[in-house]
């Protein structure tokens, strides 16, 4: 099985955890216990994939931060797909800051993915989609997600 | 407007009540599907209701806030819904206040009253989105093994398009990943917010979690033979705990592979558990995942493919979900081979000729209609072939003949005459795989093909039954309240099913332990009307079918035993039940080693079932009478060689 790599960080203000790898049934949380923490941030840049084990993992964790403000930034989309699929995944004093949007050329068969920000590319219930995505070659690129449901979980943000 | 062009879905929201009439007149002659609400707060209930929003029409005055408040509102709330907005107005009518409040709310019309109606439709011709041709996704899915390469961000795509599927579609999607050498994760989220995993590694199955965690381990090793009951017992006893695996390896009470294939078993049992009849969501992401011992590779997942479908998924969801290729030709797929294990199986088999009737030219009802084959079995059969992508349905959807149309026409109709119209809507959404009523109108008007021109024939009459059945049901269940109280309705009526099916099912085993077969089969047919997925029930009609058939041995009954026993589903095959049950099976087919063996494992899981003890004696004592010279050259051997 796939290895979590998870770092945190505590400072008075707030405790920042970084993830990237594979969160399943190996993922030890409890060095990062989260009881007493002032705020939360979570990066999940480098996560590559969570499985069922790995979901209930999860959401056993996030209740330990208990009413502290959680923030996750960089979301793939296999976190999307669950914040958008899975009740509690997202808690409710938690809120997505950045997460990323796959685009894919048919053509060229290249793939990228868009960071969508907080404030510039989504506020609370708007969604700004860029004009525009291309690749490196300067192909068009289109979104590679079922808009209706992969953008679901804005209403949470 | 052609059918199969999905319809614009407008809401128009106007406090003038003949106005918005006149305009959703208008709209709706053109083709269109449109909504129209007075008020805003009714106006914000049918938006949350509609799956999508092309068009929102708002007049700029309207009582509680006004239309720019109102389509800001609906963009706020719901995000994902993107629509374009047109607005109206006969006060607002300056040149300012028109670019202002376009440039607002990025409308792309602004219609002052009065206003021809020409106008209205030229706006929406113009700004309506051109559309690709698109089938639905879960069809798309099942044609999926007719492209000669289906790459991991098809299959993801697919399985990411479709908002929910059904747990019978299960097999198909693991299937799906294993056949096409996946390696991943396939998350299921059920109805309860329950969440179950497969890990896949190269098309094996490497992991299989389930919240029910109840294993079956000891009466699995009894029953594979691999353990005798007394080694189980003292694992289980094993004071330090050790998983019962290990301890049984280290006392040498089983060998390392043995103990494997156990496991491999309990994996089968943990897949067949995802295969319900719920609505289920899932997911799938591409991963690296490490190959693990045991797995379920291709070939061995084949075989539980086989036993799911035979056991598991319904008649009635399989006729269903083939409604949507009523009237296609079933083709050979690039991987169809003439000598391919799944021709092999037991429910190909038990329709003679089938592999060589599948030529390109037949359809399901084609087959349906070969008078000696069994209908259940046509539906598995064909099933299992296009589970395993040997088969697909041709994307053409015409019918070759009237009489084609009739035949699948007829089989239509005899699912949906009598239902109510909130159970019609069910069907034709789920044979259609549509999220809506509306869209499952316009699919369903595909599947059922074009109106007779001949309106005084059978065909005729049929279709137009079958039509105006599901234009009022879909009609109806635009009625959200009457929708809600028939399923609230429907769900007590359900649970009432249950319980007397449940009630039933124990009578039966009381007839059964009496002897009255012919009663407990009343029973037992009863039982599964009520509840299909009824545990136990597939047993315990082919104990009372064998009860029925006493010494006179008919190959059609044996038939028909072997198609219920097919039935019974993995997790099921592990009490002691089912090994008495073939034990009476086999002794009435005349093997009686077999029906012994079968009998002694029933005995050593209960040793308590005072009717297996009485028939493992009879049998015992029949085999002793049974003469060297009668008996056939592997009982002879049996007889000689075997252990004391």
């Amino acid at each position: 099985m796939g290895k979590l790599d998870a770092k945190i960080e505590k400072t008075t203000e707030k405790w920042v955890v970084k993830m990237a790898g594979t969160i399943d049934e190996d993922a030890d949380f409890a060095p990062l216990s989260l009881q007493g923490s002032p705020s939360l941030e979570v990066d999940l840049d480098g996560l590559k994939s969570i499985n069922s084990c790995g979901i209930r993992e999860w959401i056993k964790w996030m209740a330990g931060a208990g009413n502290a403000s959680i923030t996750l930034i960089r979301c793939p989309k296999v976190i999307v797909d669950q914040i958008n699929m899975v009740e509690g995944f997202l808690p409710s004093n938690g809120r997505v800051q950045s997460f990323y949007v796959p685009y894919y050329n048919d053509e060229v068969g290249s793939e990228k993915n868009i960071l969508f920000k907080f404030g510039t590319d989504f506020s609370d219930g708007q969604l700004n989609l860029p004009a525009e995505v291309q690749d490196e070659d300067g192909n068009v690129m289109e979104m590679d997600v079922v808009e209706s449901k992969y953008f679901k979980f804005l209403k949470k943000a | 407007m052609d059918l199969k062009e999905k319809k614009t879905k407008i809401l128009i929201i106007e406090d003038d009540e003949s106005l918005g009439a006149a305009l959703k007149e208008v709209l709706a002659r053109d083709g269109h599907d449109v909504h129209l609400a007075t008020r805003p707060d009714s106006a914000f209930k049918i938006f949350d209701e509609m799956e999508s929003v092309d068009f929102v029409f708002a007049d700029c005055l309207l009582p509680q806030m006004t239309g720019i408040e109102f389509v800001k509102k609906v963009h706020e709330e719901s995000p994902q819904k993107r629509f374009k907005t047109v607005l109206m107005s006969g006060i607002y009518s300056d040149k300012s206040f028109i670019k202002e409040a376009t440039k607002e709310v990025n409308a792309v019309g602004f219609l002052v009253k009065p206003f021809e109606m020409d106008a209205v439709l030229k706006i929406v011709q113009k700004a309506k989105p051109k559309k690709k041709e698109e089938t639905s996704g879960r069809k798309q899915l099942y044609q999926i093994f007719g492209s000669p390469t289906v790459t991991s961000r098809q299959k993801r795509k697919l399985i990411e398009s479709i908002e929910e599927v059904s747990g019978f579609d299960l097999p198909f999607i693991y299937s799906l990943l294993v056949e096409t050498n996946s390696s991943g994760y396939l998350n299921i989220y059920g109805e309860n917010g329950s969440v179950s995993g497969i890990s896949i590694c190269n098309g094996s199955i490497v992991a299989v979690d389930i919240d029910d965690k109840s294993t079956f381990l000891g009466e699995m090793l009894i029953q594979s033979g691999y353990a005798v009951p007394e080694d189980v017992q003292n694992a289980l006893r094993d004071k330090n705990n050790r998983k019962i695996g290990s301890y049984m390896i280290d006392h040498n009470q089983i060998s390392p592979h043995a103990f494997d294939l156990v496991l491999m078993e309990q994996m089968n049992i943990r897949l067949a558990r995802t295969i319900v009849d719920q609505k289920i969501k899932v997911s799938f992401a591409a991963a690296d995942v490490e190959m693990s011992s045991p797995s379920i590779d291709p070939e061995t997942l084949s075989v539980y493919l086989h036993d799911w479908i035979a056991s598991k998924v319904t008649v009635a969801w399989l006729k269903t979900l083939f409604t949507i290729w009523s009237g296609s030709v079933i083709c050979k797929s690039p991987t169809f081979r003439d000598d391919h294990p799944a021709l092999e199986s037991s429910l190909v088999k038990s329709l003679p000729g089938l592999a060589s009737k599948i030529n390109n030219q037949m359809t399901l009802s084609n087959f349906l209609d070969i008078k000696e084959y069994n209908e259940l079995a046509v539906y598995k059969a064909i099933h299992y072939l296009l589970t395993k992508g040997l088969v697909v349905f041709s994307r053409k959807t015409t019918f070759s003949s009237p009489q084609e149309q009739l035949n699948v026409l007829k089989k239509i109709w005899a699912e949906i005459q009598g239902k109510n119209p909130y159970s019609v809507v069910d069907y034709i959404i789920s044979a259609t795989g549509s999220d809506s009523s509306l869209e499952a109108l316009q699919e369903f008007r595909v599947v059922i093909g074009e109106a007779p021109k001949d309106m005084t024939g059978e065909l005729f009459k049929v279709w137009s039954q079958i039509w105006k059945v599901a234009e009022e049901a879909a009609e109806m269940s635009q009625d959200i309240t009457r929708v809600t109280q028939f399923r609230e309705a429907a769900k007590r009526s359900e649970a009432e099913g249950r319980l007397r099916a449940t009630s039933l099912l124990e009578d039966a085993k009381k007839s059964l332990q009496l002897n009255q077969f012919s009663n407990a089969q009343k029973q037992l047919a009863q039982a599964i009307q009520l509840n299909p997925q009824l545990q136990q029930v597939h047993i315990l009609t082919s104990w009372a079918r064998i009860g029925l058939m006493g010494s006179t041995v008919n190959p059609g009954t044996v038939k028909e035993v072997e198609l219920e026993l097919m039935q019974v589903p993995p997790e099921e095959r592990y009490d002691s039940i089912f090994p008495y049950v073939m034990g009476l099976f086999l002794k009435a087919k005349g093997d009686l080693v077999g029906a012994r063996k079968s009998l002694e494992k029933s005995v050593a899981l209960d040793p308590n079932f005072i009717t297996a003890r009485r028939e493992l004696s009879y049998v015992v004592t029949a085999s002793k009478k049974q003469d060297v010279f009668t008996m056939d050259l592997k009982e002879v051997f049996v007889g000689l060689f075997k252990r004391k």
